[in-house]
């Protein structure tokens, strides 16, 4: 995948989105959302003490570290199709999709302070969702 | 050579850190910010690639490693006189990492002498090459400039960063390398004697490295979280494997969740909230399971059904709160801190690498009877958060994606699960707001399922909270043992009779 097939739709705020650093932070949300349902899907199809449960909510927890280094009023782009492409990857597509895109993530940057912690966390879990058998 | 074009890097100063340039000359074709990203790249693969059998090649490489990084990192320029708190997380790194060096050096017990890893070999050569670039340029950076001071922070954040993500995969293969060892120990009849205070795996001999990377880890990550000074200054880090970490974190998750709840709490925060009370029911049956085999827990027939029962019902409730929480939404920082702390703690004791590890593994961990005890207080206490949350079920201003909402409205109405409209056919989300992507109220169908599904799991954690009471008496003995554990020496109280085929009776994956 290259830098991006999610197309943006929240207004540029400030310096950071001069180099799409919201839009990508934004994009990351969006895949971790939709492995973290998916692996959820899977879990409640599965039994309760399905190791699926751990994986979809330390993917939910990524996702939600993703969010939180996003700027209060940026808004996540809505694409009916893209949701649907979506839909067709598996869970550790969206996470290989996920940590590729924090790449270029201006790590340094005082908002992104948390970037490294990101990482690791997308590193284990495409580690852990191999192991899962995904 | 008149024939080559190509500029030198005298030429283009200006470029020399930045990522989006790739100065072409006849030495070398990499700015420095192409070759940190080339180790963060090399630090990610690594990451999610290593395993325990590479954690003496790790080892190995660690400490030279760690010395190229410092290395290019006294050469950026625009380095101040005297002692400069910037620099202290690398000198600090750096001695850790010399002390490793100095024990590993003749060492004849594991690791021992052997190759290297190939994967750090070639970051700790690229940082020596940076570091060579920067040396023969770099003084000709006007570092004071705002541009260039600004290209020399993030340099030291893409050199912390790297090794930021190389010391947590040393740590991951010293901790899956542990558990090889112990599970060919077990497979050959020999006796292991699992570590008490630190990870169960943290057996001899990777036990002390164990402690010493994580220690790297640890200043790594301080640094490049702003948080170092705390780290120096002392700052008490809780020992991430301590046997009473599940307790204290079910203790922690029970005040955030319900501190959130007594708040007006998106439905995001409630996603988290029955995700997480789904998990620690699943989790909990794998420790009642491992308990009574290892003989520290009265069987019984109805627990672990019961405790699937809530699971599950967690797990329904959760799927439709999904429903009204949207890509990107916030969560209550403390309430996401308190969730990883319980998916961590109980990680710590139910899982083998990446999945969950059998009974019969459990039951040898250190620290399974206060894990047990935590657990059940957690079951326990889940009716009453169930209570709770059902609540916001009832909240009226609930709203919801159009079109999420739309499809669940149908799908329970045609599954039976919600009562059919009177009026026959009816379209409960308005196409409009689906193309316009709004967000509506929630459809009569789709609250009278979360009602529903409110309800549901209020009587299942209720009964499961009342078979888990039944335990009392269990748990006392779960608090005997603890204690025996504490008292080295002190005689441990009789195990129960095992009726194992009861619990095997239980659903099960």
């Amino acid at each position: 995948m290259g830098q991006t097939d999610l197309q943006p739709k929240g207004t540029p705020v400030d310096t950071l989105n001069a180099d799409g650093t919201w839009d990508r932070l934004g994009s990351i949300a969006q895949l971790l959302h939709q492995a973290a349902t998916q692996v959820w899907t899977d879990a409640d199809a599965a039994s309760a003490d399905s190791p699926l449960h751990d994986l979809g909510l330390g993917v939910y927890l990524a996702h939600s570290r993703a969010s939180a280094l996003l700027p209060d009023d940026y808004e996540l782009p809505e694409d009916d199709d893209l949701l649907a492409d979506l839909e067709e990857r598996t869970p550790l597509q969206l996470l290989t999709e996920a940590e590729e895109l924090t790449r270029p993530l201006p790590l340094h940057q005082p908002d992104l302070v948390h970037g490294s912690q990101l990482v690791v966390d997308l590193c284990d879990l495409i580690r852990e969702a191999r192991g899962l058998g995904y | 050579m008149a024939t080559d074009l190509r500029l030198a890097y005298a030429d283009i100063d200006e470029e020399l850190f930045d990522v989006d340039q790739i100065p072409m000359t006849s030495r070398d074709v990499r700015s420095v910010g192409e070759m940190l990203f080339d180790v963060d790249y090399l630090a990610r693969q690594l990451l999610m690639d290593v395993g325990g059998d590479d954690a003496g090649t790790l080892l190995r490489s660690w400490p030279t490693m760690v010395a190229a990084a410092e290395d290019l990192w006294a050469s950026l320029p625009g380095r101040r006189p005297g002692v400069d708190e910037r620099d202290r997380p690398i000198t600090s790194l750096s001695a850790q990492a010399a002390t490793i060096e100095s024990s590993l050096s003749g060492r004849k017990a594991w690791p021992g002498q052997g190759p290297t890893n190939p994967r750090v070999d070639q970051m700790t050569q690229t940082l020596l090459n940076a570091a060579a670039l920067v040396r023969r340029y770099g003084a000709e950076i006007p570092h004071e400039q705002t541009e260039a001071h600004r290209d020399l922070e993030a340099a030291r954040t893409r050199i912390m960063h790297g090794l930021y993500l190389t010391a947590h995969a040393v740590n991951v293969a010293l901790h899956d390398n542990g558990r090889n060892r112990v599970t060919d120990a077990r497979e050959s009849g020999r006796r292991v004697q699992l570590a008490q205070q630190h990870s169960p795996y943290a057996v001899a001999p990777t036990g002390v490295w164990v402690d010493r990377m994580s220690a790297c880890e640890n200043t790594a990550r301080s640094y490049l979280t702003d948080r170092f000074p705390h780290a120096l200054g002392g700052e008490a880090i809780r020992p991430v494997d301590d046997p009473g970490r599940l307790a204290q974190a079910l203790a922690n998750w029970d005040i955030q969740s319900h501190r959130a709840l007594a708040r007006d709490l998106a439905p995001a925060n409630i996603l988290l909230i029955t995700r997480t009370q789904g998990l620690i029911a699943g989790a909990s049956m794998v420790l009642v399971d491992a308990a009574a085999t290892a003989g520290v827990l009265e069987p019984s027939d109805r627990l672990v059904p019961a405790i699937a029962d809530a699971g599950r019902s967690w797990s329904n409730l959760a799927s439709r709160w999904g429903d009204l929480a949207p890509p990107g939404a916030r969560l209550e920082e403390p309430l996401a801190r308190a969730a990883a702390e319980v998916r961590a703690a109980y990680r710590q004791i139910t899982h083998d690498t990446t999945t969950l590890a059998t009974p019969e593994v459990i039951a040898t961990r250190p620290g399974l009877p206060q894990a047990t005890v935590a657990t059940l207080r957690a079951i326990e206490a889940g009716s009453e958060l169930a209570h709770v949350v059902a609540e916001k079920a009832d909240t009226p201003n609930l709203t919801g994606p159009a079109r999420a909402l739309s499809r669940r409205a149908h799908n329970d109405v045609e599954s039976g699960l919600a009562s059919p409209p009177t009026e026959g056919d009816v379209v409960w989300v308005s196409p409009a707001d689906i193309l316009a992507k709004r967000l509506v109220p929630l459809p009569p169908p789709v609250a009278e399922t979360l009602r529903a599904a409110s309800d549901a799991t209020i009587e299942a954690t209720s009964t499961a909270s009342s078979v888990a009471s039944l335990h009392e008496a269990t748990r006392d003995r779960l608090r005997a043992a603890e204690a025996g554990a504490e008292r080295p020496g002190a005689p441990r109280p009789a195990p129960p009779r095992l009726e194992s085929a009861r619990l095997s009776e239980a659903p099960r994956r």
